[in-house]
């Protein structure tokens, strides 16, 4: 086995988000309506989480307001299409410039700060939208939402599958630019600042600067999260910004492995699967993520993406190992 | 620091030595632009380099190490020397620069061999000498070295201070090193600075300082003896 594993060299990091990708290419053509409506909210969630995982697991800065950029993509989409002779695309594309744009601006001042404070900043930018959707009634209908007006091409209650597949087209565009960010120089320096920021800064890097790159590029991709939401949702509420969203990008990650391509892939299936089942026995669905939260993080701390020690593959066999040995261990004395 | 004046000429290769918590960390830090002085000034070719980052400072030419190695600890050595070098080549790309610049850049301290660890499984030796290798791969003018052989051997500290001043022969540069094994010092050093409490105690040629009875009481004591007999 260890040959087999030594011959194969490490698994690359993104190979489970490519086999997930092709799964839910095919996946229309192998389940109902209601679990390829599942499918698509697992792609939107885990757009959320790359967008977490940009920031977190390639540049070491714990956001905790990606909502603020997933809503803004899903408000700004929704009232450009309803306001506008512009299709759904040219909207989306729209949403996602906004947020990028407000990122942009906002982290200018967001990447300088110290880690707890860019925490506190980033969840309190996201309650600041929350409260303006709440409030500003003409624009965003404030707590009653937002209805998008889409054509019947992308109504999801006409076409569930035409309006995934379109999901699933945009996020791995999506998804495409992300890996080539992270593959590319930029995610190695990235990874270099995450490790030591001072250490960067004497080797002459703009450290504030590529911080506030892969800010812009973590709210645009939330952004397109938040806009794809639209489509399975048909409709917009200030809940979108609700740190309950940020939260779910947390999850995911670390679900799936924090700087691990595929981890918020396998985090946002993982965690669809649970809420999905779990919330048809019980309405504690938060408590029970909880708990496997909770397990993951003590038994997999890396997610279960991660092969080798701490994640869960490496802990599966960690553990056989140990109940082998002590199995072992009894059979000897029984036999003394 | 309290009153210091030091000037540095170029090509000059400086000690600086003086006791724990004499200042000598705390002035490679301003020199590299990590701390704001409170007052004075502090020049690099008459350019007044108050207000500068860390960056400016190196993309200025001063490369510094640190008396605690500081690397990318979770990635491996080849990332860490193709980081140092994309960072020096700030327009070409790292696949264009190839495995092999840095291959070469890891080659000169003795590293190709670890090139796949990760940095954090370094032995500290080995720590600093891809930390010099790093720093040296930015082609800086001036060098700090902030205790560059602390907790080695012999045999080690002679390796490091041939890679040290092999470089500084071939590239002409101006190095100043904190240092507090004497034999490194008096071996190395053209121009020796002590320092106690954040003042300039002595500075001058390494046998007029050996013999300067306030830096014999001060910090030398039985140094000075050792080396002297």
């Amino acid at each position: 086995m260890r040959r087999v594993r030594e011959w194969l060299g490490p698994l690359p990091d993104w190979l489970p988000a490519l086999v997930l990708v092709l799964l839910a290419a095919v996946l229309p053509a192998l389940v109902s309506s209601e679990y390829v409506l599942l499918g698509a909210s697992m792609i939107v969630t885990m757009l959320l989480g790359v967008s977490f995982n940009l920031l977190f697991g390639y540049a070491g800065m714990f956001s905790f307001g990606q909502s603020a950029f997933y809503g803004l993509g899903a408000y700004t989409t929704v009232l450009v299409v309803n306001n506008s002779g512009v299709g759904f695309y040219v909207a989306l594309l729209a949403g996602v410039c906004a947020a990028a744009l407000v990122a942009a601006v906002s982290g200018v001042v967001l990447v300088r700060l110290e880690p707890i404070a860019f925490i506190m900043l980033t969840f309190a930018l996201a309650d600041l939208f929350e409260f303006a959707a709440n409030h500003a009634h003409t624009l965003t209908g404030g707590d009653s939402g937002t209805i998008a007006s889409l054509p019947n091409s992308l109504n999801v209650i006409v076409g569930v599958d035409r309006v995934y597949y379109v999901i699933l087209v945009v996020a791995v565009v999506v998804l495409a630019i992300a890996f080539v960010f992270v593959k590319a120089d930029t995610g190695l320096m990235l990874r270099g600042i995450r490790e030591d920021a001072l250490r960067a800064r004497t080797l002459g890097i703009a450290v504030d600067r590529r911080r506030l790159g892969v800010f812009a590029l973590a709210g645009g991709v939330a952004a397109a999260g938040g806009g794809l939401s639209v489509l399975s949702a048909q409709i917009v509420y200030p809940s979108v910004f609700a740190w309950q969203v940020s939260a779910n990008a947390l999850i995911v990650t670390l679900l799936g492995g924090v700087g691990l391509f595929s981890g918020p892939a396998l985090g946002a299936v993982l965690l669809g699967l649970i809420d999905f089942y779990v919330g048809r026995l019980t309405t504690n669905t938060l408590l029970i993520d909880g708990v496997i939260l909770l397990a993951v993080v003590l038994i997999a701390p890396r997610g279960v993406g991660a092969a080798g020690r701490g994640g869960l593959l490496g802990a599966s066999v960690a553990l056989l190992r140990r109940v082998w040995t002590r199995a072992g261990e009894a059979r000897a004395g029984a036999a003394g | 620091m309290d009153g210091m004046t030091l000037s540095i000429e170029e090509g000059a290769v400086i000690a600086l030595i003086g006791p724990n918590g004499a200042g000598k960390s705390t002035l490679f830090a301003l020199m590299m632009g990590e701390l704001a002085p409170t007052s004075g000034e502090i020049r690099l070719d008459g350019r007044d380099m108050r207000g500068f980052s860390p960056e400016r400072h190196s993309r200025l030419g001063i490369g510094r190490t640190f008396q605690t190695p500081r690397l990318f600890a979770g990635l491996s050595v080849t990332e860490n020397m193709r980081i140092a070098l994309r960072a020096r080549n700030q327009r070409q790309s790292v696949s264009a620069l190839g495995k092999d610049d840095a291959g070469a850049a890891l080659g000169e301290v003795g590293l190709l061999e670890q090139h796949k660890q990760t940095a954090s499984s370094l032995s500290q030796g080995q720590r600093k000498r891809l930390e010099l290798a790093m720093v040296l791969a930015l082609q800086p003018r001036v060098l700090l070295l902030d205790e560059p052989t602390a907790g080695m051997g012999v045999d080690e500290r002679a390796t490091i201070m041939q890679l040290v001043m092999g470089a500084v022969q071939r590239r002409g540069l101006t190095l100043v090193f904190c240092e507090h094994d004497m034999e490194t010092v008096f071996a190395h050093a053209l121009r020796v600075v002590v320092m106690d409490r954040g003042r300039l105690l002595a500075d001058g040629a390494p046998e007029d300082v050996r013999r300067d009875p306030h830096v014999q009481q001060i910090y030398l004591g039985t140094h000075a003896g050792r080396a002297a007999s």
